[in-house]
């Protein structure tokens, strides 16, 4: 029961026995004023009776059974109990000892009560202690109000007892007079009063109720209420908490209630709190601020207070209730959602991508790096403006781009003819397009992508867009494009039978010379099944067991190139290459086999091998010769010297004509030596500068060489040439055949002849011809003439002529690939010598 | 005349078929056995006709012309060089410039002595124009 309640039951209460007690009071402040009265009346009642019996002697005596006073005779003598009777209308009795001697009490009988005893209390005062009685007794069937005296005698002994009695009746009438009304009185006020205040209870326990209910309700509320929440008094003693405030600074109700914030927490926290209570006390309404609080886990948390005052009834302040609310999570999440957006700034500010983000009003709120590289357009000219200002740097003019497009409808995209391609997957747009100018670069091709952007209700906040410049890209593949053309070109334009094999053993590429070498059907080729093609292929070779060993050994190890030879059947070689396809990483993609039929490069190799050896040997033999050459001139070199000096200085004709004879067969040694050692050279290097060369010309130096020899036989050379003619021929050669030409003619010319040297052209040969009128040839000997060593006549040695000089003619004829011959009627008819040149 | 001479030939019977020769013939003549003793005979202050054997073991004539070059010895001298028929001359490439005359081997004396001592005006000639 609430405290109001029990104020106003207890206030009733009070009341009510202040009433009562008041009433009874009065009451008995009448009634004992009249027992007082009555009490009076009886003491002078009993005086009077003392004195009536003083008129008749000073002392009472029991003598003989009789009492008596001086000589009056008390027992059986009602004077005086009369008297006293008629005077206070009472009754009076006296006692001798216990028993009644005179008396005007009368029993039922309506006799008087003489000889009757005194019991009860009374007998005990009197007689016990030897003292007055004073009491109420009821004295036949009557109340009354009885006063009872010991006689004693002159010794003290009581022997007596004196006695008056005043009934009640007549006090309790008046007392009942006054008490019914008082007491009706009472009542209807009792009445009254319990009425007001069951009516008062009852009133009080609803409001009770109804407060006890709000207030349960208020208590609920607050702890319900998640957030800690606390109440202080004015002076800033807590008050109250709720659960969530005791759980979230860890501490009981009873730890807390009666301190301050300066017993519970940190001197700095505690002063703010003091002080920002000071304010809202001052200032009223409704405070709120962001502090920190201790938590029970001892940290500190970032909180924001909410604080407002309470009033008693009169308006002052009581206090104030706050709450507290945790922001430290909230300014985790709101840190959390900084940085996420921080993040995601920065995502799209380093995207590689030229990107742009605008809002739903189409404001410019990211513009990233790539995109400021690409058109040279920086953040801070575009963002936050709208109307189409992005598309200033790409088109030069504010117009609707990519992003735009979005929401539109694509048919009317193309139609509208913004873009030559565009497709939607989705609410993404793609694009690719070529931009006449971007940051000064001309034709810029640009792929991109634009996507309408929604929160996480589905709202539309804006849209991104992103570029790419793919004309180095474009350009990339056009080179790709064009680098697969000529790939495919070399492949089929290929002298070899290619096979490209990928990492899975499927046929991946071949190419038209394999299909003519190996002839395996292109059906079994376009089934990429390797096994069947290699078997084809094995089938051809002269071992095909062999070549699978070897395939299969090329296979294990993949990064081997290998190159070996197989003999196909039907004699034809071929080179098989192999070589892996690995990138820089090392990730094998495969084999590609390469087939080449070499047969006829092998013959030529074998030939070629064979030239080589050849020419090597002539190599040798050349230096042999050219050694043999200076060895044997190097003897001869001090005879020539020295042979003309002693022919000198000898007299004797004998000696002199001996030292000739020897001078002359040193000659003939020297020009043998020469001979001999030209027709080896031009015999094993059959090489020499190649030039254009004036016939005419070569045949007038080879005259004027041998001026010598024809003067002194008195022949005349007649060079009938055409001057301008041209023959393709070493100069050094030509020039010695014509020598030992002239020289043969000469030789077998009779002084005083005419040796002819003419040329005749048909078609793109010169025919040579150097005719004498000499001794001639037998025709039988013509073919030998040429020979080494051949004597037209064999009876004759003939030193002047070592016999090679026509041999030499026709090795230096040979080398230039032309023939060499000669004609003659016979012996006696001269002798023409014919040889070809190449004219160019 | 003043004209000295030197045979420059590996072979001993040609150095003194050459001196005698040129004994013979009035001409002051000095023989070198190969390359170095005529570096040597011209680094001693040799100056005149140098008659040249091309094929010499180790020094040949071509090194040899190289090195007088290179040692500076070259000026005041006349080179000619003796060469068999049919010798190679791809030595000769950048050097040939050096060289004044050929003569073969063998070669006749006399026809030796007229071209040495048209050599000799000749030299003179330019050390008159020098």
């Amino acid at each position: 029961m609430r405290t109001t309640t029990k104020l106003i039951a207890s206030n009733c209460l009070i009341t009510l026995l202040m009433i009562v007690v008041f009433a009874m009071f009065s009451l008995n402040r009448f009634y004992a004023e009249d027992l007082h009265q009555e009490h009076k009346n009886l003491e002078k009642c009993i005086m009077t009776f003392w004195e009536f019996y003083k008129y008749k002697g000073t002392e009472f005596k029991s003598v003989g059974g009789q009492l008596l006073i001086g000589d009056h005779v008390v027992n059986a003598n009602f004077e005086v109990p009369d008297k006293i009777q008629k005077i206070f209308g009472g009754v009076a009795t006296v006692f001798m000892g216990d028993i009644r001697v005179s008396t005007n009490v009368m029993d039922d009988e309506g006799k008087r009560a003489v000889g009757t005893r005194l019991i009860g209390p009374a007998y005990s005062a009197v007689f016990g202690e030897g003292r007055p009685y004073r009491g109420e007794a009821i004295i036949l069937g009557h109340p009354y109000l009885t006063a009872y005296d010991p006689i004693k005698d002159h010794s003290g002994k009581v022997i007596g007892a004196l006695f008056v009695g005043v009934k009640k009746v007549s006090f309790q009438e008046k007392f009942d007079q006054i008490k019914t009304p008082i007491m009706i009185m009472l009542a209807v006020l009792l009445i009254s009063f319990a009425i007001a205040t069951f009516l008062l209870l009852k009133l009080t326990r609803r409001i009770e109720r109804t407060e006890a209910n709000s207030l349960n309700f208020l208590k609920t509320l607050m702890e319900t209420i998640p957030s800690p929440i606390f109440y202080k008094d004015a002076k800033g003693r807590y008050l109250g908490f709720n659960k969530a405030y005791e759980e979230y600074v860890g501490m009981r109700q009873e730890q807390l209630i009666g301190k301050t914030c300066f017993d519970l927490w940190p001197r700095d926290l505690a002063e703010r709190y003091h002080q920002q209570d000071q304010t809202l006390f001052e200032n009223q309404g409704i405070q709120k601020y962001e502090g920190s609080m201790v938590s029970a886990d001892g940290a500190r948390h970032d909180v924001i207070f909410y604080k407002a005052p309470f009033h008693s009834q009169q308006g002052a302040v009581e206090g104030l209730v706050g709450v507290i609310l945790d922001i430290t999570e909230r300014k985790a999440a709101e840190e959390e959602i900084k940085n996420a957006y921080q993040q995601l700034n920065d995502i799209i500010e380093f995207l590689p991508d030229a990107t742009f983000v605008v809002d739903k009003d189409k404001r410019v709120i990211a513009w990233n790096l790539a995109i400021e590289k690409m058109t040279g357009v920086g953040k801070d000219e575009v963002m936050g403006k709208g109307d189409y200002a992005y598309a200033e740097p790409f088109y030069g003019e504010r117009r609707p781009i990519l992003i735009d497009l979005i929401d539109a409808d694509l048919e009317k995209i193309n139609a509208d003819e913004l873009y030559p391609y565009i497709k939607k997957v989705g609410r993404t747009l793609f694009t690719e397009t070529c931009i006449p100018s971007v940051n000064g670069r001309e034709s810029r091709y640009i792929w991109g992508t634009a996507a309408p952007l929604f929160d996480k209700l589905g709202n539309r906040v804006g849209g991104i867009e992103s570029m790419r410049d793919i004309t180095e890209y474009k350009r990339v593949e056009d080179e790709l494009r064009f680098r697969n053309l000529l790939l495919s070109t070399q492949l089929n334009s290929s002298i070899d039978g290619i096979l490209a094999v990928d990492q899975h053993f499927k046929i991946i590429s071949y190419n038209k010379r394999f299909l003519e070498l190996t002839h395996i059907p292109p059906s079994l080729l376009e089934t990429g099944l390797h096994g069947p093609v290699i078997n084809a292929v094995a089938e051809l070779a002269e071992d095909p067991q062999g070549f699978q060993i070897k395939v299969s050994s090329i296979y294990e190890n993949q990064d081997t190139s290998s190159r070996d030879e197989i003999a196909f059947k039907g004699g034809v070689i071929i080179d098989r290459y192999s070589a892996s396809m690995v990138d820089e990483d090392g990730k094998y993609y495969g084999r590609i086999w390469y087939f080449r039929d070499i047969t006829d490069q092998k013959h030529a190799e074998e030939v070629r091998l064979r030239l080589e050896a050849q020419r090597h040997h002539s190599r040798m033999m050349e230096t042999f010769v050219t050694q043999l050459g200076h060895d044997l001139k190097t003897p001869i070199t001090p005879l020539f010297a020295l042979i003309p000096l002693i022919k000198e200085k000898i007299v004797d004709p004998d000696l002199k004509r001996m030292v000739e004879i020897c001078g002359k067969s040193i000659a003939a040694i020297n020009e043998l030596t020469e001979k001999a050692l030209k027709l080896v050279k031009l015999s094993i290097s059959t090489t020499g500068l190649l030039e254009y060369i004036k016939l005419a010309g070569i045949v007038e130096a080879s005259i004027h060489s041998n001026r010598d020899i024809l003067d002194q036989k008195k022949i005349r050379c007649e060079n009938d040439i055409e001057p301008e003619l041209v023959v393709v021929a070493v100069a050094d050669q030509l020039i010695e055949l014509f020598n030992n030409l002239i020289t043969n003619a000469v030789h077998h010319s009779q002084t005083g002849e005419v040796v002819q040297i003419g040329a005749r052209q048909t078609g793109n040969t010169i025919t040579i011809a150097v005719r004498d009128n000499g001794i001639g040839v037998d025709p039988a000997d013509l073919e030998n003439i040429f020979d080494e060593f051949f004597k037209v006549d064999r009876s004759r040695h003939d030193l002047d002529s070592p016999g090679l000089g026509l041999s030499i003619c026709r090795r230096i004829i040979a080398n230039h690939h032309g023939t060499i011959w000669a004609e003659s009627e016979g012996k006696g008819f001269g002798m023409t010598v014919f040889f070809t040149l190449p004219l160019q | 005349m003043g004209t000295k001479v030197m045979i420059v030939d590996d072979n001993e019977f040609i150095r003194e078929s050459v001196d005698i020769l040129f004994k013979f013939e009035g001409i002051q003549a000095v023989a070198a056995d190969g390359g170095e003793e005529c570096l040597r005979h011209l680094e001693n202050g040799f100056r005149g006709i140098i008659l040249m054997d091309v094929m010499m073991p180790g020094m040949d004539g071509w090194d040899t012309i190289r090195e007088i070059v290179k040692r500076g010895v070259y000026d005041g001298n006349i080179i000619v060089m003796l060469t068999a028929k049919g010798e190679p001359d791809c030595k000769m490439e950048g050097i040939q410039e050096y060289v004044t005359d050929y003569v073969t081997k063998p070669f006749d004396p006399m026809k030796l002595i007229e071209r040495v001592n048209s050599l000799a005006l000749f030299r003179k000639g330019m050390k008159l124009a020098q």
